[in-house]
């Protein structure tokens, strides 16, 4: 039987052509300003749950953010800024044991108490320790900087009660430096990232931030496709 | 007489101290009903998405808050 209608060769072609992926490398080229290239690296890096640096991230969103607004640059605390509270904390977990197999050692009885009161208590304690490891690690988790090609955001979680957002535009932005102090920060290559805005006297500081000469370089490189005087 | 004595006088300090562990649990229900809350407010202004950070942070928080009320009925049925 004959074929009715049957294409010609370079339309079958054209009609098979896979259409490009949204974040196929040339429209990454396009959505990622040309002066970032450098700074920011080609591939996006999913924000986990102990991530304390991604450029260019994805799988993170915030309050008020706009839909043409990306996240350029997502910064908490360097994860060895939690090394205190967790060896805290693990010490804290054998300090029963340790009580209880001195008060063996020593055949000092506390007969007043029955077995569940102690069980009790020491339920209790350990119910204070690991209270205390959570809130630490929401401090820590909550402590977040955003950089977009917009704004700057840094929401501090100092205590339980209380959290701060902040946030300025690029614009407003005169000055970025950073400070690496003590043996630690070089080491492990994290340090205070200071962010001078236009107001005399405000500044943004991302405490013990991860590689912060790329934050520092990258925030520059952002003031300056703003069209400022960056440093 | 003594012995009777001595029975009431243990009783009532075990009375005491149950009340008092009681209070301490309850105080830490507060607390922890106070960090859950903090927890769902921060997730509305960041919500980190990646490996369901956001989400299972809140579940923990949520497991502690319901360990603290089990930890308080759990004091008033066995001591």
């Amino acid at each position: 039987m004959p074929d009715i209608f049957t294409l010609p060769n370079d339309q079958q072609e054209t009609k098979l052509a896979v259409a490009p992926h949204p974040l196929s490398e040339k429209n990454l080229s396009v959505t990622k300003p040309s002066a970032l290239s450098s700074s920011l690296p080609d591939h996006s890096d999913s924000v986990g749950l102990f991530s304390a640096y991604c450029a260019n991230p994805t799988g993170v969103r915030f309050i008020n953010q706009e839909d043409d607004e990306q996240v350029v640059l997502f910064l908490r605390r360097h994860f060895i800024t939690n090394i205190p509270w967790i060896g805290s904390a693990l010490f804290l977990l054998f300090v029963p044991p340790l009580f209880f197999w001195v008060l063996n050692a020593t055949s000092f009885t506390m007969f007043i108490f029955s077995h569940q009161f102690i069980l009790m208590v020491v339920a209790f304690y350990y119910a204070l320790v690991l209270n205390f490891a959570l809130i630490n690690f929401i401090s820590w988790f909550y402590n977040v900087g955003l950089v977009t090609q917009k704004r700057v955001i840094d929401l501090d979680s100092t205590n339980i009660l209380n959290h701060n957002l902040s946030e300025t535009n690029v614009a407003n932005i005169v000055d970025v430096s950073f400070t690496q102090r003590g043996f630690f920060q070089s080491f492990f290559n994290y340090g205070d990232v200071h962010i001078i805005l236009e107001n005399v006297g405000s500044q943004f500081v991302f405490n013990a931030a991860p590689k912060p000469d790329k934050v520092a370089d990258i925030i520059s490189d952002l003031k300056q496709l703003q069209g400022g005087s960056g440093t | 007489m003594n012995d009777a004595l001595f029975f009431i006088q243990a009783n009532s300090l075990m009375l005491l101290f149950k009340v008092l562990i009681l209070i301490l649990f309850f105080v830490y229900i507060i607390y922890t009903f106070i960090i859950l809350n903090r927890v769902r407010a921060l997730n509305r202004t960041i919500q980190v998405t990646g490996a369901h950070a956001s989400v299972t942070l809140q579940t923990i928080t949520w497991i502690f808050f319901l360990l603290a009320v089990s930890l308080f009925i759990a004091t008033i049925v066995i001591v």
